[in-house]
């Protein structure tokens, strides 16, 4: 009988190692998204702070400027949503159950198997299986 | 040779690695592919009046096709290797099982 994707998914760990490189884009672009608006209000904290007066904020914004502060950030944090959201609906269609509990239980399996000298046992064995 | 290195790939979990990331990175174009009408929204209401007069418009899904193809080639080919690498073991564990079932049916 042909296994079905899901299983053979979740038996050969390609599900759980897409879903911690979908959750690592995904933190990334949080991180990106956040970047530019925590530097600049740093430096707008810094300025205040130095010369106890409020910093000088030019009216008008130009495209640069517009596309930096602003699209830049939102296209990034809806990466990050998206990226979220996917690992999210893979986790949830091959494990049944989120995307941390699975990685979870991940961290729980992997340190002991490596602790035990050996390669990894996550029910993995692939000379034997091929070679019958 | 190729059963070596199926083997090694198996074994070394290099090729679930590969898998996994060929195919969050299928999904993730999936994912834009989803967004990507929004972004040409968005984009044709920034550049609309600053777009050369007399030049043809590209068509509404023209962007999203360089993606599509993306996607399906990513996804198509973690499915090639998914399919290559662990295929006959799904098989063998489900051959293994009916074996194992069918004593217990005996007795």
């Amino acid at each position: 009988m042909q296994a079905p994707l899901r299983k053979v998914l979740r038996d050969s760990h390609v599900a759980a190692i897409a879903i911690a490189a979908l959750l690592a884009g995904s933190i990334e672009f949080l991180f990106n998204a956040l970047l530019y608006p925590a530097s600049q209000f740093l430096s707008f904290l810094a300025i205040a702070l130095a010369t106890h007066n409020t910093p000088y904020m030019p009216r008008t914004i130009d495209y640069a400027a517009h596309f930096i502060s602003l699209e830049m950030p939102i296209f990034n944090l809806g990466t990050a949503l998206n990226s979220l959201a996917c690992a999210w609906l893979l986790s949830l269609w091959v494990y049944g159950k989120g995307p941390l509990r699975v990685l979870r239980s991940y961290w729980e399996i992997i340190p002991s198997s490596l602790t035990r000298g050996s390669a990894l046992r996550l029910g993995m064995n692939g000379r034997r299986l091929f070679r019958n | 040779m190729l059963e070596r290195l199926k083997i090694a790939l198996v074994q070394s979990y290099v090729g679930a690695i590969a898998i996994g990331l060929t195919l969050s990175s299928g999904i993730s174009q999936v994912a834009r592919l989803a967004v990507n009408p929004v972004t040409v929204w968005q984009q044709q209401r920034q550049y609309g009046d600053n777009y050369p007069i007399g030049l043809p418009r590209p068509a509404p899904f023209a962007s999203a096709l360089p993606q599509l193809l993306m996607a399906v080639l990513l996804l198509l080919v973690a499915y090639g290797l998914l399919r290559w690498l662990y295929y006959p073991r799904a098989e063998e564990q489900d051959r293994r099982q009916d074996q194992a079932s069918e004593p217990a049916q005996d007795t």
